[in-house]
């Protein structure tokens, strides 16, 4: 039997391969989360509970599902927890999270701001409540194969060469990706904040286990200066916003 | 006796509501915000609306009863 710890979201989960997982693909594609023998320990003696062990799936893809809804687990009603992309500039740690349903172009985006950006995730961030800083998942990203549907492919960060984060990213900018293909530019604006949490509510995970989430949800958004959705066609249609928003010294 | 449903959270801003329960996140106008927030404790219907009725005048007559039974099919208040 191959075990490997993974860490993501601030926490770990125990995964055993099974017979249909190659350890080889499954390390490539997950480096940035694993733990080595000694983090592991480390880990498991700072663990309060014993840390889950997520059984081997039939496919890569499968298995990053069962992690990430482990991990999910683990956190919940400790971090607001955002079905979302992120990125950091890996200098300031300043970062933004793009929240989409699946399928949207979080994975997309990610790929191409990861380029230039610190990777934080393509699926799930963990926001800390009151610090706003994030719990990165860099999770190999999900692609879709060239002749689309499933099984999706699992490319790791590294594969991909993308930039490695800030060691403690905190959320900066928070957006709403909306994506119309065909549409020629991008529009973006501002929600008021009941229209932002009406939309974010339901791209969340375990929300109802955090405290008084509604009210977390509006001093994020007071905090961050509000919510912005993003209208686009092509994901390099966002690229100068993203510039300006993740600027800095 | 009315008292509030299975709710997780209220966030209130100029009279108007935002309500989490565990199922849904629903965006309240200002007469069911106002008998939400007077069940932070068991109230009953006259209770309800002598409230509403100094808040916002007397209802057309049985829109109190209607908002009510609005509000229970969501879940947000029990009889």
């Amino acid at each position: 039997m191959s075990e490997l710890t993974v860490h993501g979201l601030g926490t770990s989960v125990r995964v055993d391969l099974g017979e249909h997982i190659d350890p080889d693909e499954f390390a490539t594609a997950w480096s940035r989360c694993l733990l080595d023998d000694a983090q592991t320990s480390a880990s498991a003696s700072t663990a309060q509970g014993a840390t889950p062990v997520v059984p081997g799936g039939r496919s890569m893809t499968s298995l990053t599902q069962s992690i990430t809804r482990a991990l999910i687990e683990q956190r919940a009603g400790e971090l607001l927890m955002l079905h979302a992309g992120a990125v950091c500039n890996p200098t300031t740690g300043a970062s933004i999270a793009y929240v989409a349903p699946g399928g949207t172009g979080k994975t997309t985006l990610s790929r191409l701001l990861g380029s230039t950006y610190g990777y934080l995730t393509d699926e799930t961030v963990g926001i800390e409540p009151r610090t706003w800083e994030i719990k990165p998942y860099p999770k190999p990203l999900s692609t879709r194969t060239p002749e689309g549907g499933y099984p999706k492919s699992e490319l790791g960060p590294d594969e991909l060469g993308l930039v490695r984060a800030h060691p403690h990213p905190r959320l900066t900018t928070l957006a709403i990706l909306r994506r119309t293909p065909g549409r020629d530019c991008a529009r973006i604006s501002r929600f008021d904040l009941f229209d932002a949490i009406t939309a974010l509510v339901p791209e969340t995970s375990s929300l109802p286990a955090m405290d008084r989430p509604l009210h977390l949800l509006a001093d994020l958004h007071d905090e961050l200066d509000g919510v912005w959705l993003l209208e686009f066609g092509e994901s390099e249609q966002l690229n100068d916003w993203i510039d300006e928003r993740l600027a800095g010294p | 006796m009315i008292t509030r449903g299975e709710i997780v959270d209220l966030l209130v801003r100029d009279g108007e509501s935002l309500v989490l329960t565990e199922s849904q996140c629903l965006r309240l106008t200002q007469a069911p915000t106002a008998v939400l927030e007077l069940l932070a404790q068991p109230r009953s219907t006259a209770d309800v609306e002598t409230h509403l009725t100094t808040l916002f005048g007397s209802p057309p007559e049985g829109r109190l009863e209607e908002i009510l039974a609005e509000m229970a099919e969501q879940g947000l208040v029990k009889f």
